[in-house]
């Protein structure tokens, strides 16, 4: 896709988001107006005084979690807002590993993320680098073939920043080059690496995958 | 009758709901549908407190906060919506914003926010 084609549809899945967030405000606010009415009429017997109570929880925490899944959308639909950008590495790796945790939860993998304290900010396509990044789980999902883990965990050192993901489990042993190799997904993130300019390489000490990225502000 | 606070957002269900659990707590609560009605009723009305959405059809949330602080600088604008950026959180606080919460917020949250600027215009601490 074109930079601008991209924009456009971030910018029309945005548009989308803000609207479900107005609907999901409305169902909140409406839900909230039940609790208080129930509240109100504590000491009144009820036989079904539970089953609201515990509907109404249930309302509340859906509307939770639409309110997470939209969010992350919404940031994720705005990285295609500009083709280069001021973008924090490990916002990038929290919104990856939030969107991503569903496909590997689908083929019994655990996806982590864990960043550090202070912003880390990179001059990069964000969208594209979400893409990499997406592009290279998906390929170790597939390796792994239905269990383990895997970590993603941001690193600084000095005018550098970098990326490390982590294998645990049974078939953590299955996640090599030469497995990978096969999949159009690793193919799609090599191509990005290369576009991207991150450069990667396999750690042999513990098994672990290691990114460095350049562009850091 | 308590303290009047006006509710100005072009979703009507979500005004009318907001304003009904405000209600409920003992305050007066008035509703807007649009920035241009939210001037007006500003104008009518005894409110001292506004929540405020940012994207209405006509004038939007920015331009109603910057009319209202400019012609009255004691109302307190909580800014409540799903939509706006950082870059608008600053430009919003820079006109006088009082708080900026985001939708769907916690109804918890945007009461304790209420009841902060109600505290702020009761003191005196603004005369």
């Amino acid at each position: 896709m074109k930079a601008n084609e991209l924009a456009f549809f971030g910018k029309i899945a945005a548009g989308v988001t803000h609207e479900l967030k107005n609907v999901l405000a409305i169902i909140n606010e409406s839900n909230g107006l039940m609790a208080d009415v129930l509240g109100m009429q504590k000491d009144a017997p009820s036989a079904y005084r539970e089953k609201f109570d515990r509907s109404i929880k249930k309302i509340e925490e859906q509307v939770r979690r639409g309110t997470e899944i939209t969010s992350r959308f919404n940031r994720f639909a705005h990285s295609m807002d500009y083709p280069l950008a001021d973008s924090d590495l490990n916002t990038i790796v929290t919104q990856t590993v939030a969107l991503a945790q569903r496909f590997a939860a689908l083929q019994n993998v655990e996806l982590k993320g864990a960043v550090c304290n202070c912003p880390i900010m990179l001059f990069i396509n964000a969208f594209r680098v979400q893409m990499a990044l997406t592009r290279a789980i998906e390929a170790f999902i597939r390796c792994m073939s239905g269990s383990g883990s895997i970590l993603m965990t941001v690193r600084e050192g000095p005018g550098s920043a970098g990326l490390d993901f982590y294998f645990e489990g049974e078939s953590c042993g299955k996640v090599n080059s030469g497995a990978l190799e096969e999949f159009t997904e690793w193919q799609d993130f090599e191509e990005l690496a290369s576009i991207l300019d991150i450069h990667y390489q396999w750690l042999p000490s513990d098994g672990s995958f290691a990114l460095f990225f350049s562009g850091k502000v | 009758m308590g303290m009047e606070i006006l509710i100005v957002d072009d979703e009507v269900e979500f005004a009318e709901t907001f304003a009904e659990r405000l209600e409920l707590r003992g305050f007066t609560a008035h509703t807007a549908n649009s920035g241009e009605e939210a001037l007006r009723i500003v104008e009518e009305c005894a409110a001292k407190v506004m929540v405020l959405d940012l994207k209405m059809p006509g004038m939007d949330g920015l331009e109603v906060l910057r009319r209202v602080k400019k012609a009255h600088p004691l109302v307190q604008v909580i800014i409540l919506s799903g939509h706006g950026s950082e870059i608008d959180e600053a430009y919003g606080r820079s006109l006088g914003a009082f708080a900026w919460l985001r939708k769907p917020a916690d109804f918890g949250d945007i009461l304790e926010a209420v009841k902060r600027a109600e505290k702020l215009v009761t003191s005196g601490a603004l005369q």
